[in-house]
């Protein structure tokens, strides 16, 4: 399978995929809506696995850091803003609180997550440290 | 400013070697031999600037100048 055609497919397998999720979160039916997203994920790992050529390289890897970069800016930012304004004026409005609960608790996560794998890939490439 | 020029182009031609061809060899994909080519990564790894010399069978300051 060329990068191309690993693409197109890709595509394809995500579309029915959030197809297929739609329609069984809208009739009530999570494992079908689990089976289908495990399902499409591991389809694209195997995928990946049968690609012939180069799928990734060193320039794709930095755009994607760079990506990566402002995406945790963004959302960490926005989400964590967002959070605290309904926290803090969503006393009594239980749907307020436990939305800005989300969103906060989310961009925590999201940092925490940053954090561990900044911390481990800089100590990866010192070249020592716990994780060598 | 700093930048990195580069003779892949002229070197290519000697070896009769497409971008696609090159890129092959070199292990990454096409759009980062072309972003080479156009001076519009100038981030590349030491290893694949070594890499693209050995494949010209040349030095690696044939094929990539630094300007300052």
């Amino acid at each position: 399978m060329t990068r191309d055609s690993f693409k197109k497919t890709v595509m394809a397998i995500a579309a029915l995929e959030g197809a297929v999720v739609g329609v069984a979160v809208a009739s009530r039916q999570p494992t079908l809506a689990l089976v289908t997203f495990l399902l499409a994920f591991w389809l694209v790992y195997f995928l990946k696995t049968r690609v012939k050529g180069v799928l990734q390289d060193e320039m794709i890897l930095l755009n994607s850091g760079k990506a990566a970069l402002r995406v945790y800016h963004v959302f960490g930012v926005l989400s964590t803003a967002a959070g605290i304004f309904l926290l803090s004026t969503g006393q009594g409005d239980p749907v307020r609180f436990a939305v800005g609960m989300t969103l906060t608790v989310s961009a925590l996560c999201l940092m925490l997550l940053f954090a561990l794998f900044y911390a481990f890939y800089t100590r990866k490439l010192r070249g020592s440290g716990r994780w060598k | 400013m700093e930048m990195i020029s580069n003779e892949i182009k002229v070197y290519r031609a000697k070896h009769d070697l497409t971008q696609e061809q090159l890129a092959e060899k070199a292990g990454v994909t096409r759009q980062t031999i072309i972003a080479i080519e156009q001076n519009k990564y100038p981030h590349m790894s030491l290893l694949l600037a070594f890499r693209i010399a050995r494949i010209f069978g040349v030095g690696i300051e044939d094929v990539f100048t630094y300007i300052r």
